[in-house]
């Protein structure tokens, strides 16, 4: 009995040892969070100035699908009526709207050499740039949607929303601003190879723009234009999230979440994979 | 015992070579020809524990690269280093909880935030428990004397301010080793002297072995006990700041500004660099010349409006180094 309440003890303890040390190791990235967090907080001025964007461009797209339905006479356009239609669109934007430009940041410190003074502290670069660049999305995200939202219901009027599609939009959302974070971080290390990494990210946005169901929801685009965009991340940043918001499918929620899944480990291993030969070739400027 | 063992580290970079025009741009595309640079050319040194060691060149000289190679950010491309028995390239993260690093021209601080944020993200960093952390922070701000602007935002500190910040966040978790790159680069007088004050201390209450680049030889000869010039890659000269100062920083530079109009000013061990209607620039060679009794002529000479002295330049000791095997002098 005292044998078993001391290896009891003894298991606690070591517990305790082990919690304590995990609580060291990844506190200090909801530290790198939290200052993140701060740090934007000075920019919360910029951030509601840029909704005044996204009301700009709800209300000329909110006029075009306007046209397009009466012109029409359908009630339905690729599944979704015309107040779908605006809160779709505004999702896309909520989360187009919130992405922080990290690709920049990243493509500047490799220039200017101080992705190799980062290497000197004992901190994933990419974990550390990831959590930095998620408080920032988040708190983006949240006064998009809050905001978005007040726009969309102005425009277009209200929608049926269940609390599912409110509960299961946000960590979409959270998670198709990762599967972002990832190929930007990719774009942004190609400065180890290339001189200009902003062709790369022009590329990439157009693409996100046409397959990502940004213009229109991809049910409306060509077949072969859909097919495409079915194997390319695009569709689970923007359209899968936006889509279950404005029409929530039980059925969307698996594969999406399924399919988000399957690009964030894809894609985190050829971020893994380019770091590391990025980080081979450093050759800071000077000494 | 020794804090860092070098043994043969080299390190060779390449870099690219273009021709001009638009013809060259072509050819470095489909057959790119690399030079090689030798930054750093099979250096060997010990330093001590508890050791403040100048580390010392003009740029280019591979000062900055051998800082990179022991604090883990650079592969060598040849030889061996133990920075307190770890291998920097190898144990880049454990090694990092162990040393400091201060590079002049890049901040570790937030720059929108105080410097107390900092202090706080840093200590997570570093895994460094809450109660100590605390205690650290505490006796850092008193002895760094920052109370008075912890709370306001680095972008509102003046460079001075801004350096003793950088040095306290780079002791929080006590490192051996303190790495300083041009920590007193860009400050002024006031500011330099607090800042390398406060690195003697440190060295004084803790032990903390510190390796330090600078271009100010001011910085060396108040820090510093011993000092390795580098050049070229290679060390030039591994010996006490007492004997460098003797042999090689044996002059002053003297400037001032005077109401009247100066004309042929002379004066034994005293050279004249620039003379003009107003002003004269001196060099006194402090070997021949006391600087007092140089300093006590002009004042009773001239009515002086400013007066700055400061030592050589950094690369004409070392030009003098390289010229005392061809039968030179110090300057």
């Amino acid at each position: 009995m005292t044998e078993r309440m001391a290896g009891h003890t003894t298991g606690n303890t070591t517990g305790r040892m082990i919690n304590k040390s995990l609580h060291l190791r990844f506190g200090k990235y909801t530290a790198i969070g939290r200052i993140s967090f701060l740090t934007n907080m000075a920019y919360i001025a910029e951030l509601l100035w840029r909704t005044v964007f996204m009301a700009l461009i709800i209300f000329i797209f909110s006029q075009l699908w306007a046209v397009i339905y009466s012109g029409t006479g359908a009630l339905v356009l690729g599944g979704l009526t015309y107040q779908q239609m605006i809160w779709y669109l505004v999702m896309t934007e909520t989360i187009a709207l919130a992405r922080p430009r990290i690709d920049a940041l990243i493509d500047q410190e490799v220039k200017n050499g101080d992705v190799a003074y980062r290497l000197s502290k004992p901190y994933s670069y990419l974990l550390y740039h990831y959590v930095s660049y998620m408080a920032e999305a988040v708190m983006r995200l949240v006064i998009n949607f809050a905001i978005g939202s007040i726009i969309a219901y102005l425009t277009a009027g209200g929608i049926q929303v269940s609390l599912s599609a409110i509960l299961l939009f946000l960590p979409a959302a959270l998670v198709g601003l990762s599967i972002e974070f990832l190929v930007r971080a990719c774009i942004g290390l190609g400065a180890f190879w290339v001189e200009d990494t902003e062709s790369f990210l022009n590329l990439y946005e157009k693409a996100l723009f046409i397959l990502g169901g940004m213009l229109i929801p991809l049910e409306l685009l060509p077949e072969t234009f859909r097919r495409i965009s079915a194997v390319l991340p695009m569709n689970f940043v923007l359209y899968r999230p936006a889509r279950l918001f404005a029409a929530f499918d039980v059925q969307a929620v698996w594969s999406m979440f399924g399919g988000q899944a399957v690009w964030l480990l894809l894609l985190a291993a050829l971020c893994a994979v380019v770091y590391r030969a990025g980080v081979k070739r450093i050759n800071v400027n000077g000494g | 015992m020794n804090s860092i063992v070098v043994e043969g580290l080299g390190k060779t970079f390449k870099a690219k070579v273009k021709e001009p025009g638009l013809l060259g741009s072509c050819r470095s595309i489909i057959n790119p020809i690399y030079r090689e640079v030798h930054a750093v050319a099979g250096i060997d040194f010990k330093v001590d524990s508890g050791e403040m060691l100048a580390f010392i060149g003009p740029n280019g000289a591979g000062k900055s690269t051998t800082i990179k190679i022991l604090t883990g950010i650079l592969h060598p491309s040849a030889g061996q280093a133990r920075v307190l028995d770890f291998i920097p390239w190898k144990d880049r993260y454990k090694m990092s909880f162990h040393i400091g690093a201060v590079f002049g021209q890049r901040s570790q601080l937030w720059y929108h935030l105080p410097p107390l944020d900092t202090f706080d993200l840093l200590a997570r960093i570093y895994e460094i428990p809450a109660a100590d952390f605390r205690k650290r922070r505490d006796e850092l701000i008193e002895r760094f004397d920052l109370g008075e602007f912890q709370k306001t935002p680095v972008r509102k500190l003046s460079l001075g301010q801004r350096m003793r910040c950088e040095v306290a966040a780079s002791l929080l978790h006590r490192p051996e080793v303190l790495f300083l790159d041009e920590p007193t680069i860009g400050l002024d007088v006031v500011a330099k002297q607090k800042i390398r004050d406060l690195i003697a201390e440190m060295n004084k209450a803790e032990g903390t072995t510190v390796f330090l680049t600078s271009h100010d030889t001011s910085d060396i000869e108040k820090l510093c006990k011993r000092a390795i010039v580098i050049n070229h890659g290679t060390i030039v000269l591994d010996t006490r700041v007492s004997r460098l100062k003797r042999d090689y920083i044996a002059s002053k530079i003297v400037e001032l500004r005077v109401t009247a109009e100066v004309s042929n000013f002379s004066y034994p061990g005293v050279t004249v660099l620039k003379s003009s209607n107003y002003g004269l620039k001196l060099e006194v060679d402090t070997k021949v010349q006391s600087i007092e009794r140089v300093l006590a002529h002009l004042m009773n000479d001239y009515q002086v409006v400013d007066i700055t002295i400061s030592d050589p330049p950094l690369e004409q000791v070392i030009s003098a180094i390289y010229s005392e095997g061809t039968g030179g002098r110090g300057v």
